[in-house]
């Protein structure tokens, strides 16, 4: 009876449920193969199949044990094996269901799936739940059907999925918080890709990452979600003959998806990647591709160039494309890409960063400009935030994606911060002097190029003389067709600019606009000279300009413009030079823009406050209004996506943006166990309140008594421990004190000590030892700063993070100068008090430290937050819900003993095996569950989880 | 969290309530009531469900006790301190194994201050083991322990022994952190390739990352005892061989001596025992080579012949065939009929303190109270309502 096939199957479980304690899987995989002897419990298989599976169970119960002893060649067999039956499987069973669907025939299905079962069964179903590999679901989420790449769905990802259909349904905006490690993005990407399919008029998704390793991550969970989705589709087709939903809209299952990010991680010429800085790539990329760098040399071999740009269908490409002139002055990839790929399309697919990187070396196209051109065909376009928000970088890139997009803003919790940075300048007193050298080379340029060709000067005088509008000054043929020249667009946003106006005559001739830089410059540099600190309105600041100058807010408006014209008239190409001339002109042109509205600030400081010795004088010019560079990405798109693990409060988001969401929701974790065990220290082991609070910074009895916090802590929590400080200069006069007092020896004996410093390098190497030193079973503890690179961006999942203390609240730095204007700005304008802001900002930073601490559900972690004022319910209340709902009454207002009780008896408990039984039914839903709950409500679960009695209903059942 | 999160918030023990006067005897014990039997029952059942199965299990184990005595045993979450707690767990741990695993033989080794060393040689005496743990414990408890130095002091001792038995380290840890010389996961693969199995019982109450992966990446078992019960009761885990590794060699025979025990009489001089250098009258000879040992099971010294009686291998039987789970039924004491019910152990009625519960052989159908299945469970190995039944045990 026991078939060697069969022992196979159950070794292959055992390395299933392997992977899962090991802590890889999120999801749930499950596959039923119908045509084998071997059969499991799954949605799918029929009662017959099942009641020969109960008749094996014995047999089960034997090889199921003794799969781990099978020899290694047997292993790799069983995985070989596996690999094959999955293709066999997967394609019979998704068949099978894909004929059922849900709408037909929900209740047989779910019964079958959750009857009362044998103990085989049930262990079955562990097996099944405990493994996440390429099995999946077809779920219906309020009629629409999801393609959803697992097997297993956790509830708040469905009620994600209901919230967004409402929100696209409605062509609105939407704010989602949900915790992390809860699937956000393969829900989101599933759940577009899936109503692409019958809302075709959303033809675009673009998803907005904040770091290049998100946008990888992003890409690699879409190819996922769209193997699934189109295997599932092509099934579907050839099952049901032609399908209406395949038919119709059968072009779009042809799905191209591109990533975008700089030159320098797109790029396959050698000097390029071996450049040291983002700035230095581009500005060799640009020395190699600029139009009249090609122009030149294009002349120079017009023969050799004589092919005729690629001809034929789209999808002919040759692989070979090496008929482009090998001229080292220019860069073969770019014109391979002119020469051939302009006019094709790439084939549709996923295009993750190595992906497009090998579809450029097989082509030898340039990735970089293969992926610009290809962003505006994609279907799904991933890529920074800059490229939609920075209304310089915008402009170039993102201005023609069609209004029908959703976007999403992944990690959304600090974008009023970028919104403001992307119209903030700051100018210190380096970029003034060099500047000064910029205007000096201009000049000399002016001059030579006066000599030698000064029918270009001319022609540029006569072009801006015959513009119209001071938008865009660069001759026709290259706006239309040139990627590469890439000079900035203008700081300002496009539809704050008017329409009609030509560029004052004072700035038309070359020379003359040095002139005006070069004054501009200098009263600044005038301004700067100032001893004290001083903070007036853009419109004071703008006015004051404007007379000492002789000029008008216009010529100021135009600077930007006029500059780049003129460094593409003189062909320049180290655009990184300029830089220093592009802030100020950039200065000039949002001082001109903007002059008349309340949203800007200039404020100068002759030193830093924080040390008053070093003179260092900057100049900000402060955009105080976040709504400004985010309103017209809300009116462009007809739905924006705001989402996050840490949003609360969501009705913050929609006033400091200034937009009303159809949806805004947050979502709950939910869990089979508690694994987060947040808890508020109020008072150190001598009763005493511990806070980092002004008066008390310095008090020796809260330093010890957060380091006594820490040491304990420390005694306790095996493997690895973040602590997070409200700032680098807390962070040190804390570490010295406890050097000074023996606090820190004692740490050291029970984990090493790592320390983050502003250094990048120096940080990412103590992170590498760190993770090094828990790996090994040391332990180590890392202390790091709340708002640095390790707070936003480090994961400390699994063993890297067992514990976080946060010490202190995270407040922002409230003496800062633009922090005050843009508080007042607040106040007045959006009415938000300002301690509802502080609080609000540094309990999102406060949250956002804490959650590093987990990351899925299979992790689990202590939330410490140290400093008396979190007991406050102004405080607390700003915390995520999924946070709070953890967050007993009675771990609220501790000391430093009952903390580490709490943290004792939680790790105990944590480290009980869990059974995967247990979470079928809270916290995983089968495909058939789902479609139950939506049964019996009617209307899919309009509220936000499963309706409780339905949960409990699988439950029962189970 | 529990609810019982605080000293203060727990019920207060009252010790003194436990202990009972049998109304026949008179004589005094400490009993458990009988909803704590009744909970320990299920937890042992629940436990040993996981580890059932129609296995082959092999019946000779070499197994390396390794126990950490650095300072953090010092702690006094488990009292008197962690250290005493686990000695004591490790001295029943030790008598009970040899008593089910009469043909296995147990090294003991511990590491203290950053190093490790063998505590009791390998060897067949538990008497001496046990002496040795008390003694080990009297030098005290200090420095930092090192899992890598046990497990390479445990490699180099198992792999010299040879394969056909089940070579195991069973690792007692009390620190959340090892201090290694070297890369503790280089000596977990090296054990992995040579097939030695390392369990792990963390008393350090959490689940550390070096630990949990080097009874992982060997395929043993890692427990977190919540408590000292906790921490009996998963100890006795062990004393259960594991099942076979198929990756280890093919079955095979294996040469044995049964030796008779002989008296020398008091006309010839006493002969000097080969294993321990006593000279003794009554002795066992090797069936090979006539070398005069004291104490079966042992391995000859001279000819390195195993040598057993024929009782020690029954003993090790039982693991193969264990005695099924009990289904428990619940007893009213009110109804007439159950008043008639008796242990059919000990023969005492299972109505007598009211409500109660009886456990049900599910293959003869006899009732034995809660004590009696314990008992029979864990200690006897025979049910004895099948046994008098001639329902055969094997079957």
């Amino acid at each position: 009876m026991m078939s060697c096939e069969l022992e196979d199957m159950h070794a292959m479980n055992a390395l299933r449920c392997g992977s899962q304690r090991s802590g890889l899987g999120v999801n749930g995989y499950a596959s039923a193969c119908n045509d084998c002897t071997y059969s499991r419990a799954t949605p799918t298989s029929s009662s017959s199949d099942r009641a020969a599976a109960t008749a094996e169970g014995p047999v089960f119960d034997t090889c199921d044990i003794l799969f781990e002893s099978l020899s290694a060649e047997r292993r790799a067999r069983i995985c070989a094996a596996y690999s094959a039956s999955t293709c066999c499987t997967s394609s019979r069973s998704r068949a099978l269901r894909g004929r059922a669907s849900p709408a037909r025939g929900a209740r047989p299905i779910a019964r079958a799936a959750i009857d009362p079962i044998s103990p085989f069964d049930t262990r079955r179903l562990n097996v099944v739940a405990s493994h996440s590999g390429a099995s999946s679901m077809r779920v219906f989420v309020d009629g629409v059907p999801v393609y959803f790449p697992y097997e297993y769905m956790y509830p708040e990802q469905y009620a994600y999925m209901c919230e967004l259909k409402r929100a696209l349904d409605a062509r609105g905006h939407c704010v989602l918080e949900m915790p992390t490690g809860t699937g956000k993005t393969v829900t989101l990407l599933s759940f577009i890709c899936s109503y692409q399919l019958i809302r075709p008029e959303v033809s675009k998704l673009i998803y907005c990452t904040r770091t290049v390793g998100e946008m990888d991550k992003v890409l690699h969970e879409l190819e996922r979600v769209l193997q699934y989705r189109n295997d599932a589709l092509q099934r579907e087709n050839s099952a049901a003959g032609s399908s209406a939903l395949v038919s119709d809209h059968g072009v779009n299952r042809k799905l191209l998806a591109v990533g975008l990010t700089t030159r320098r991680n797109l790029c396959l010429h050698e000097s390029v990647v071996s450049a040291e800085s983002r700035e230095e790539a581009d500005s060799i990329c640009r020395s190699m591709t600029a139009s009249w760098v090609r122009a030149q040399h294009a002349s120079e071999s017009a023969p050799a160039a004589s092919h005729a740009p690629g001809s034929g269908s789209a999808m002919e490409i040759d692989t070979q494309a090496s008929e482009a002139p090998e001229n080292p002055a220019l860069c073969k990839y770019y014109e391979n890409f002119e020469a051939k790929g302009r006019e094709t399309i790439m084939p549709s697919g996923v295009y993750t960063m190595d992906r497009l990187m090998a579809f450029g070396r097989e082509h030898q196209w340039c990735p970089y400009f293969t992926a610009r051109h290809a962003i505006n065909v994609a279907n799904v376009v991933v890529y920074n935030y800059q490229y939609l928000l920075d209304p310089k970088v915008a402009g170039l890139i993102s201005k023609d994606l069609a209004r029908e997009s959703v976007v999403v803003f992944d990690e959304a919790h600090n974008i009023d911060n970028v919104c403001i940075e992307a119209l903030s300048v700051n100018i210190k007193q380096d970029t003034l002097n060099r500047c000064l050298g910029n205007l000096s080379t201009l000049t000399n340029k002016i001059r030579e190029t006066r000599e030698t060709n000064a029918g270009r000067l001319q022609e540029e005088y006569e072009r801006l003389v015959a513009s119209f509008s001071a938008q865009n000054l660069l001759p026709a043929s290259v706006a239309q067709n040139q990627l590469t020249d890439a000079l900035l667009a203008s700081p300002v946003l496009p539809h704050d600019l008017p329409e009609q106006e030509s560029v004052p005559g004072s700035l038309r001739k070359a020379e003359h606009f040095v002139m005006y830089l070069r004054r501009i410059v200098d009263h600044l540099r005038r301004k700067m000279q100032a001893q004290s600190v001083t903070q007036e309105s853009a419109r004071l600041f703008t006015h004051q300009v404007a007379g000492s100058l002789l000029t008008d807010v216009k010529t100021l408006r135009c600077c930007s413009e006029r500059l780049k014209s003129l460094l593409f008239t003189l062909e320049v190409t180290d655009m990184a030079e300029y830089s220093p001339l592009n802030c100020v002109a950039d200065f000039a042109t949002l001082l001109g823009a903007y002059g008349n509205t309340r949203s800007f600030g200039v404020i100068f400081e002759p030193y830093d406050e924080r040390l008053p010795s070093i003179p260092d004088p900057i100049l900000q010019l402060a955009c105080l209004d976040s709504t400004l560079a985010m309103q017209p990405v809300f009116e462009r798109f007809q739905t924006v996506v705001l989402t996050s693990g840490t949003l609360s409060p969501l009705d913050m988001y929609s006033r400091i943006l200034g937009f009303q969401p159809v949806v805004s929701r947050s979502f709950t974790m939910s869990l089979a166990r508690k694994c987060i065990a947040p808890m508020i220290v109020s008072r150190g082991s001598d009763q005493q309140p511990i806070s980092s609070k002004y008066e008390l910074r310095n008090d020796a009895a809260v330093i010890r008594n957060y380091g006594s916090l820490v040491i304990e802590l420390a005694a306790v929590v095996p493997d690895g421990m973040v602590v997070f400080f409200v700032s680098y200069i807390y962070m040190e006069m804390v570490i010295q004190a406890w050097s000074e007092t023996g606090v820190l020896q004692r740490i050291a004996e029970l984990k090493l000590v790592f320390i983050e410093t502003p250094d990048t390098i120096e940080a990412s190497l103590a992170l590498d030892n760190f993770r090094r030193a828990v790996d090994q079973g040391r332990g180590a503890v890392f202390f790091s700063v709340a708002r640095g690179k390790v707070a936003e961006g480090i994961d400390f999942d699994q063993h890297y993070g067992r514990c976080v203390v946060m010490i202190g609240v995270p407040f922002q730095y409230t003496e800062s100068r633009t922090l005050r204007a843009r508080l007042e700005y607040m106040r007045e304008v959006n009415h938000i008090r300002e301690n509802d802001y502080l609080s609000f900002d540094a309990m999102r930073q406060a949250s956002q430290c804490v959650g590093r601490v987990i990351r899925s559900k299979a992790d689990y972690g202590i939330m410490v937050l140290a400093d008396k004022r979190y007991v406050r319910a102004d405080k607390k209340n700003k915390l995520p819900p999924w946070i709070l709902g953890c967050m007993e009454d009675k771990l609220l207002d501790l000391d430093t003993e009952m903390c580490v009780t709490g943290a004792k008896q939680f790790l105990k408990e944590m480290a009980q095996p869990l059974s995967q039984q247990a979470q079928i039914g809270t916290a995983l839903l089968t495909e058939a569950a789902i479609a139950a709950g939506a049964h019996m409500n009617g209307t899919a679960a309009r509220g936000a989880m499963l309706s409780a009695p339905a949960a409990n209903m699988s439950m029962g059942l189970l | 969290m529990g609810s019982k999160e605080y000293a203060w918030e727990a019920n207060f023990e009252r010790s003194w309530d436990k202990i009972q006067e049998d109304p026949q005897t008179g004589r005094l014990s400490a009993s458990e009531g009988i909803a704590q039997q009744l909970a320990r029952k299920r937890r042992r059942d629940s436990l040993r469900e996981t580890l059932r199965g129609k296995v082959r299990r092999g019946m000779m184990r070499f197994m390396v006790l390794a126990l950490d005595f650095s300072r953090s045993m010092n702690l006094t979450d488990m009292r008197p301190s962690r250290a005493e707690v686990v000695v004591g767990a490790a001295q029943l741990f030790v008598r009970e194994f040899y008593d089910q695993n009469p043909i296995s033989q147990l090294i003991i080794i511990a590491t203290r201050n950053g190093v490790a060393t063998v505590l009791s040689p390998l060897g067949s005496n538990p008497v001496a083991h046990i002496k040795a743990l008390s003694d080990s414990l009297a030098v005290g408890t200090f420095g930092e322990a090192s899992l890598q130095n046990l497990l390479v002091q445990g490699l180099a001792i198992l792999d010299a022994l040879p394969l056909y038995a089940s070579r195991e380290i069973l690792v007692v840890f009390g620190s959340i952190a090892t201090c290694d010389p070297g890369d503790v996961h280089a000596t977990i693969g090296e054990l992995r390739e040579k097939k030695i199995t390392v369990s792990i019982v963390c008393v350090a109450g959490a689940e550390v990352y070096v630990l949990k992966s080097a009874s992982h990446e060997t395929g043993g078992k890692h427990f977190v005892p919540m408590n000292e019960e906790h921490l009996h009761l998963h100890m006795q885990m062990f004393l259960q061989p594991p099942q076979v590794r198929a990756d280890t060699l093919a079955p095979s025979l294996i040469r044995m001596g049964f030796p008779v025990l002989r008296t020398i009489t008091s006309d010839l001089p006493p002969k000097k025992c080969l294993n321990d250098l006593i000279e003794r009258r009554v002795g066992y000879e090797c069936p090979r080579c006539s070398a005069w040992l004291s104490d079966v099971p042992i391995e000859c010294v001279l000819c390195g012949l195993t040598l057993l009686s024929s009782p020690h291998l029954a003993r090790s039987y039982h693991h193969l065939f264990p005695v099924p789970r009990f289904t428990e039924k619940s007893v009213s004491g009110a109804a007439e009929a159950d008043q008639q019910r008796a242990c059919s152990a000990c023969l005492r009625s299972l109505a007598a303190g009211g409500e109660s519960v009886a456990a049900e052989c599910p293959r003869c159908s006899e009732e034995f109270c809660i004590e009696c299945d314990s008992f029979i469970h864990e200690s006897l190995h025979n049910c004895p309502g099948c046994e008098n039944g001639g329902i055969f045990m094997y079957e």
